[in-house]
């Protein structure tokens, strides 16, 4: 079963209440809407994961589609293998919302995402940030974007 | 509450005075009312970052006396160096990236270099050609996220050799790994998962066995780490341990038993904003708070005693030790946060101290933390120094009862415009009294690392620090005997020229 990589790190300089601008107009801006394909009230979410750095292991992404259940239990999950400085994958059909995706580059493939004693994690990762600047670990408010009957594409850098 | 109400507060106890020794070092005097001049002392501070290169020498000068042999080896210090990237510069002191100085002496000659710390961060903004991410007290608007401590790390606040490495210590983050000769950077050092990436103190204490303690803190988690490192540098023990006021931890003391912290009550609220803001735009002072004395057994890293006491601000420490159901702690006290932070960022940008407000040039002093372990009691004894920071010991000694203590301290003749520290002054148990060495008023003085001699008594052996002469824009390196700081320095080599001022260092016998 997928692991969900969890995220929720606390860190010196970082209190776990951080919290970061989280612009509604970044989103949109950012978020470039594409009419890929639609279905009544569905469409495809498509991410390309940029920066890359080692190539092993994989890269797992959680969907998650509410901020109740954000990095705890994802709404659809994804395992992709890494074989360039890139890669992509995308929810064909996924309805119309409200959605985050965080993801993390396992790459010892022990499908847990290493983090030091206080849960910071060690293996790169990334967040549906769109432009949004952080001071600390990412939160729903600041990975939320709304997915729209026309699509939604965009990068993640790993970090 | 302000220092000076505090000591009024809780009874300190001044011991006597005794004897106090004095002199003067011969500089020439200039005036203070030229306004050039005025202008000059306001800027005497921030002007030794003005210009200053990435790498320094290796350049050979001589002593203008020949040293012991006994002295032959490197002092290593380090500091924040770099305050400007293209269009975008840093206004605080601890900004800055941090360049280590080598100083090698042997006989009388001196080798002096310096190259910067190239931490990732120093390395990403030197291809950007500006500074991307938030500083200790600079922020930029369009700057990067900060997503893990080490975002932040500029490495530029001690140094601590540990066996074929020299380790430059921030406090936020990891250490970076400096080789000690060549002083290229080798990496971040990651002592093992679980510490990866973790804050790192730069005050880490070394025992009689060449053991490493050392500690990081949490701010906003209520959170203290514990590192208990072998000689060698392995991470044998981690812990984290929960406890109030974590915000911002400079410093610690130990004793053979026990690691004793004082945790001030310095609050920690992040800003929202639209960019990531400066770390000291979220700190502040509750003025109701209490300082927490936590004193650790090294056996189990538990937490033995906990003690709280009326608050006070302090950065550093001396030595400490267990007398009787006691342990007592060297400590230098200082004024406000609030008030010296804001001094320093005057500083730092060239501008007008304030001398004469709320924000009045910070009055350290030295004192004694009395923690009494059966009555769970801690007070505060003022001892016989006034005005003083950046104690050193005979570190030979660390936990066990040492008598000199030596600070740095600001004289008299020293212009209320000027930044930073003029005189050495060391305080002797054995006798009650005090020796000074006055640099006069047209030097600022660093931190003065005691380097024991082989095979003498405690607190034999000699002071080095450097001192920077804004008057001239050049550096000194001075060399005391610690038993006779009042007669001055016993060597002095002078650069060629200025090197910034920075905050702390080691000596690594040959």
């Amino acid at each position: 079963m997928m692991k969900i990589p969890t995220l929720a790190f606390v860190t010196i300089f970082i209190a776990s209440q951080v919290a970061c601008a989280a612009t509604t107009e970044n989103k949109v801006t950012n978020a470039t809407a594409a009419p890929i394909s639609t279905s009544g009230s569905k469409a495809t979410l498509e991410v390309t994961v940029s920066g890359v750095k080692e190539q092993s292991g994989t890269i797992r992404v959680a969907l998650f589609d509410s901020e109740e259940s954000f990095q705890k239990e994802p709404f659809k999950s994804i395992e992709i293998p890494v074989e360039s400085d890139s890669a992509s994958f995308s929810f064909e059909d996924l309805p119309v919302g409200q959605y985050a995706v965080m993801l993390f580059h396992d790459v010892n493939s022990n499908e847990v995402m290493e983090t030091n004693l206080l849960g910071i994690p060690s293996e790169p990762w990334g967040a549906s940030l769109l432009g949004t600047k952080l001071f600390g670990p990412p939160r729903w408010k600041h990975t939320q974007f709304t997915h729209g009957e026309t699509g939604t594409v965009f990068d993640i850098e790993l970090r | 509450m302000r220092r000076r109400d505090f000591l009024k507060n809780v009874g300190v106890v001044a011991a006597s005075a005794g004897s106090t020794k004095l002199s003067f070092a011969g500089d020439a005097v200039f005036s203070a009312t030229e306004p050039d001049s005025l202008n000059a002392e306001i800027k005497a501070f921030s002007s030794s970052f003005v210009g200053i290169p990435t790498t320094y020498g290796p350049t050979r000068i001589e002593f203008d006396k020949a040293l012991p042999d006994d002295l032959s080896g490197t002092l290593y210090r380090n500091g924040p160096a770099l305050f400007s990237r293209g269009a975008t510069e840093y206004h605080h002191w601890f900004d800055g990236d941090g360049m280590i100085q080598s100083f090698q002496m042997q006989g009388s000659t001196l080798v002096h270099k310096a190259s910067m710390v190239q931490t990732s961060r120093y390395l990403a903004e030197q291809e950007a050609g500006r500074f991307l991410w938030p500083g200790f007290g600079t922020s930029f608007t369009d700057g990067n996220s900060v997503t893990r401590p080490d975002d932040m790390n500029v490495a530029n606040i001690s140094v601590l050799p540990v066996k074929d490495e020299l380790w430059a210590l921030w406090e936020g983050g990891s250490a970076w790994a400096v080789d000690p000769e060549s002083l290229q950077t080798i990496g971040r050092k990651v002592l093992s998962t679980e510490a990866d990436g973790l804050s790192f103190s730069a005050h880490p204490r070394v025992d009689v066995n060449g053991r490493i303690w050392n500690f990081g803190y949490v701010s906003g988690g209520d959170t203290l780490i514990l590192y208990d490192i072998s000689a060698s540098g392995k991470l044998d023990r981690i812990k984290a341990i929960s406890t109030p006021n974590t915000n911002m931890v400079h410093d610690f003391a130990m004793t053979d038993e026990y690691l004793v912290f004082v945790l001030l009550p310095i609050t920690f609220n992040v800003i929202e904003s639209e960019f990531p803001v400066a770390f000291s735009d979220m700190l502040g002072w509750n003025e109701t708070g209490s300082v927490h004395v936590l004193v650790v057994t090294k056996a189990n890293l538990e937490i033995a005693h906990r003690i709280e006491m009326p608050s006070f601000f302090a950065f550093h420490f001396g030595n400490a030790w267990q007398d009787g159901k006691q342990i007592r702690v060297e400590l230098a006290i200082s004024d406000a946060w609030s008030s010296i932070n804001q001094q320093i960022k005057r500083a730092t940008q060239g501008k007008p101290l304030d001398v004469d407000g709320d924000g009045t040039m910070a009055e350290p002093a030295a004192v004694e933390l009395v923690i009494d372990l059966q009555r769970k009691l801690a007070k505060v004894e003022k001892l016989p120094i006034s005005g003083a920071d950046f104690p050193v010991f005979d570190e030979r000694y660390i936990g066990l009862q040492t008598s000199r203590l030596t600070m740095l301290n600001r004289s008299g003749g020293m212009s209320k415009e000027i930044f930073g520290f003029n005189q050495l002054i060391q305080f002797d148990r054995g006798t009650g009294g005090a020796q000074l060495y006055d640099y006069g008023p047209n030097r600022i003085a660093e931190e003065h690392v005691f380097v024991p001699k082989s095979n003498a008594a405690e607190g034999n052996g000699w002071l080095l620090g450097t001192s920077y002469n804004w008057r001239n824009q050049l550096t000194s390196l001075s060399v005391f005997n610690a038993a006779s700081v009042a007669d001055g320095p016993i060597a002095t080599a002078e650069l060629p020229y200025k090197i910034p001022l920075g905050l702390h260092g080691k000596f690594v016998k040959q």
